[in-house]
């Protein structure tokens, strides 16, 4: 606490005003030394030792001034190095003409000291004083030798009759005091005029030795509250040997002119000998007082500079460090505002651009924010599309992509990101024709329409490819953005649909005919078989008969294709899966044609919503497209039927699973099995499984051909539970 | 610390210590002046003093005086009464001064004393002769004094450098040609 009070009290500005004071106290003294005033004689020794006091202060503050710069310095605090050059520029500016001025000060002051006296002046005072003295000699000279006579007269006078005579003589010779002092020099008798005189006044001691050898004194003598006077003391002629050597004393005044001029002669004799005397303690001490002036001038102009230059310096040291802490990137530092001039401006630019470049690096952060916000989002959408996103630069190189782009093309797109877009080609043969296509329209620089056939691992594959040239703000750039969709099962549906539609109409219309060619061909049978020739007959009853059985089986052939086409309303009821299994397989255990039957049933079976019928039509149809798979080229023809209950993520399913151990599945037709007309058995309407799909897709299953674990064809259809039975089971 | 410091150099008791530094040899270079004898004896009831004091001035005092400088010397008498446990108790203190210049026209010596008393000499030695009597100088009344068995008389006379011209002063305080002092003198008071 101790030092924080002494910084302040060596650096603030309450010591500056202390010290100004000081100083004024140095200049009240110096013109007090040179009216010479009471009061300055008075106050001397204490403006003495405030000064030193103040001198003594001021070097001990700015000894910690120097030392605090030294430490800073040292530490190497920004600004240090300012604040010592200009403390020595300050302190240059100040000591050089302070000095200047002090010595011609000094030389002034002496030579002024100097130029006070004067030869001439000394010897004119000098000659004053001896004219004076001159003047009053001859007096000097008549007094004594009428006062000698007066002793004559007083020489036979008792001591006691003395007072008489003396009170005569005074008047008689115009004395002011006559005194008779006997043998011992003790006041005998005395008179001065009518006041009685007790203590008259004495002479010096010396001047009886003078008169006991014979020598009478005449002199001037100045005379407490009389002023000068004549002073005569004569010595009285011995009559009487008893009575001693006696002496007369008379004093004289001098004329009230004589009295003036010559007290202003002895004043003025006095006082220029005094300042003669004195011009050198004057110069010493003028010379002192300026030194101390001039200590006291250079000391405060030094601690002044110390406070200048830190006063000036802090706005810049400051600064400094506001501009290190920008530079290493904090932009929330703002200085303090000095005084309103040009640094204060500057330190308010500062100030000013730090926040602009504060707001500037947030709004710089939010629209950053955003922008990644916009991405994410963006790449939400994309990730969520099921259409497959691709851009390509100008290089044809892979920018973007999304989720479904990878799963359309069945390839993980991730290493191919930067690179060129004909890598795809060289790693997956299969996408050939899709880089092909795609270059082939990147190069026209146009938007593009394209479908595109790819035949793949999954099958064959449509994808309808669109491709336009970005543009806007990203035209420059020549990005391409492809946007591709697969649409096989689309394609699959509408030739569905197509296919229902054809078989719809050509059923009626070829059942229309059918029944009168039916009937007609019976009817020449039945009326000309009998009537005719038995080879006749013959021939009549094959061409008849064979009609009769084309158009049956026309008639089944259409029926079917009603069948297929026909879309009756559906009845969903619960039902056992496993009961329905049972009762569609007792039909086939019957049967001698040595097909082994292996059945394996989930004992746990939920009920599932569906169609008996349909159902059961759908197990008719696979188990008689397995049996007629299996007819011809299998020996031991086996078919197992395994039912099981699953679940995939939340949904649960029933899964059936009928394998064979057939030829299997022929590759032409794998990938178009479920469609109509697609069959690998000769005399097959190729509308079995064209159904049993219908059906499973009718009830929300699914359908999926594979090849079987003993070889031969497996066909998986999965069936989804009962809503109840389904959250009975969870 | 350094605020004591500091406000110990303003302090008056500092000051003081300062001053008594500067006086230090004032003290001991007291062979100019001597208090050779004195005593008092009482009349009409007041104690007077009788003293003989030998001036000796230096040569730098002797050219001031010679130019016409006027000499002030203080002749300052203390009247204590001594205690046992404590210190002497002061019952009174006087200070006479003199003053002694040389009057050119004249050629004389004037010793002028405070109480107005003013006496002209032919020469230094008898002026400064006269300046060192002091006779029946009244000092106490005997009213003021209840036990006057023990009490002592204390002299002490100095050259006031204060009383001259200012331009000198810092001479004096220097150099001790200035530096005229006495010894204290002790006294018993006598009747």
């Amino acid at each position: 606490m101790s030092f924080t009070l002494l910084k302040r009290l060596t650096s603030g500005p309450i010591s500056a005003a202390v010290l100004s004071v000081l100083l004024l106290l140095s200049l009240y003294i110096m013109s007090g030394a040179t009216e010479d005033s009471a009061s300055f004689n008075r106050q001397y020794v204490l403006l003495l030792v405030s000064i030193l006091v103040g001198l003594v202060m001021l070097i001990a503050m700015i000894a910690a001034n120097v030392i605090r710069l030294y430490r800073r310095y040292k530490a190497g605090e920004p600004g240090s190095l300012l604040t010592t050059r200009l403390l020595v520029v300050f302190v240059i500016i100040a000591v050089i003409p302070v000095s200047i001025v002090y010595y011609f000060s000094v030389d002034f002051l002496h030579r002024g000291i100097d130029s006070w006296f004067d030869v001439r002046i000394e010897k004119a005072l000098d000659d004053s004083l001896e004219l004076s003295r001159s003047t009053l000699d001859s007096r000097l000279r008549d007094l004594l030798r009428s006062s000698e006579q007066l002793a004559v007269e007083v020489a036979d006078e008792s001591e006691a009759s003395a007072i008489l005579r003396l009170d005569d003589l005074r008047v008689r010779s115009g004395a002011s005091e006559m005194t008779l002092f006997d043998g011992n020099n003790i006041v005998a008798s005395s008179s001065a005029g009518d006041k009685i005189v007790i203590n008259p006044n004495r002479p010096d001691e010396a001047i009886f030795s003078d008169i006991s050898r014979g020598q009478n004194y005449a002199g001037l003598d100045p005379i407490a509250g009389a002023g000068l006077q004549i002073r005569i003391v004569v010595r009285v002629p011995l009559i009487q040997a008893d009575l001693g050597v006696r002496s007369l004393q008379a004093l004289y005044p001098v004329t009230a002119r004589q009295k003036e001029l010559a007290d202003s002669v002895q004043e003025a004799f006095s006082t220029y000998n005094e300042l003669v005397y004195l011009r050198s303690p004057l110069k010493y001490s003028f010379t002192l007082i300026l030194t101390l002036a001039l200590l006291l001038s250079i000391l405060s102009a030094v601690w002044a500079a110390f406070y200048t230059a830190r006063k000036l310096v802090a706005p810049i040291s400051d600064l400094a460090k506001g501009t290190a802490a920008v530079a290493s990137g904090d932009y929330s530092k703002r200085l303090p505002l000095p005084v309103n001039d040009e640094l204060g401006f500057l330190v308010q630019s500062f100030n000013q651009m730090t926040r602009r470049i504060e707001r500037a690096r947030n709004d710089a952060e939010l629209s950053r924010h955003k922008v990644d916000e916009q991405q994410s989002y963006q790449a939400c959408v994309l990730s969520n599309l099921s259409s497959g996103v691709i851009t390509l630069d100008a290089k044809q190189c892979l920018q973007t992509f999304n989720e479904a782009a990878s799963r359309i093309l069945a390839v993980d797109l991730e290493p191919l990101y930067g690179k060129s877009i004909k890598d795809l080609a060289t790693l997956h043969a299969s996408l050939g024709r899709f880089v092909e296509i795609m270059l082939e329209q990147l190069a026209k620089h146009k938007q593009w329409r394209e479908e595109i056939t790819l035949f793949g691992a999954s099958g064959r594959q449509i994808l309808v490819c669109r491709g336009v040239p970005m543009s806007g703000a990203l035209e420059a750039s020549g990005d391409t953005l492809i946007v591709f969709e697969d649409v096989t099962t689309l394609v699959q549906a509408q030739r569905n649909a197509a296919w229902g539609e054809v078989a719809r109409r050509l059923a009626h219309e070829i059942k229309n005919p059918l029944t009168p060619i039916q009937l007609s061909a019976e009817r020449l049978r039945h009326k000309y078989l009998d009537s005719m020739d038995k080879e006749s007959a013959e021939v009549l009853d094959k061409s008849t008969h064979t009609i009769v059985q084309q158009v049956e089986a026309m008639k089944e052939m259409v029926n079917a294709f009603s069948e297929y086409a026909r879309a009756p309303q559906i009845k969903l009821e619960a039902l056992n899966l496993n009961v329905l299994i049972d009762e569609v397989l007792d039909l086939y255990r019957d049967e001698d044609s040595g097909l082994q039957l292996n059945v394996s049933l989930d004992p746990v079976m939920p009920h599932v919503e569906a169609d008996e019928g349909r159902l059961r039509q759908l197990l008719h149809n696979l188990i008689k497209n397995a049996i007629e798979a299996m007819r011809d080229e299998t020996k031991h023809p086996e078919i197992s039927v395994r039912t099981l209950c699953m679940q995939e993520s939340k949904c649960r399913y029933v899964e059936l699973r009928i394998d064979d151990n057939g030829p299997g599945w022929s590759c032409e037709v794998q990938s178009e099995l479920f469609e109509p007309y697609v069959t690998s058995k000769q005399g097959g309407t190729g509308l079995g499984l064209a159904i049993v799909k219908k059906i499973v897709e009718e009830h929300g299953g699914m359908v999926v051909a594979e090849d079987g674990p003993k070889g031969g064809a497996s066909i998986v259809v999965r069936l989804p539970v009962l809503h109840s039975d389904a959250n009975e089971s969870k | 610390m350094h605020v004591m410091t500091s406000a110990k150099f303003c302090s008056p008791r500092y000051q003081l210590a300062l001053l008594i530094l500067w006086l230090l040899p004032v003290l001991v270079q007291a062979a100019g002046v001597t208090i050779e004898k004195a005593n008092t004896r009482l009349q009409d009831a007041v104690y007077q003093l009788n003293a003989n004091i030998t001036y000796e001035l230096s040569d730098d005092v002797l050219e001031a005086l010679s130019n016409g400088i006027t000499l002030t010397m203080q002749v300052t008498i203390k009247i204590e009464q001594p205690r046992i446990y404590l210190w002497d108790q002061l019952i009174a203190e006087k200070s006479q001064r003199y003053q002694l210049k040389y009057h050119a026209l004249s050629g004389q010596y004037l010793v002028k004393s405070s109480l107005g008393e003013q006496r002209s000499y032919l020469s230094l030695a008898s002026a400064l002769r006269g300046l060192g009597q002091i006779r029946s100088l009244p000092i106490l009344e005997q009213a003021h004094l209840q036990d006057p068995q023990d009490a002592m008389v204390r002299i002490k006379t100095e050259l006031d450098t204060n009383a001259l011209p200012a331009p000198l002063r810092p001479v004096a305080w220097l150099s001790s040609q200035w530096k005229l002092s006495s010894e204290w003198y002790i006294c018993p008071l006598r009747y």
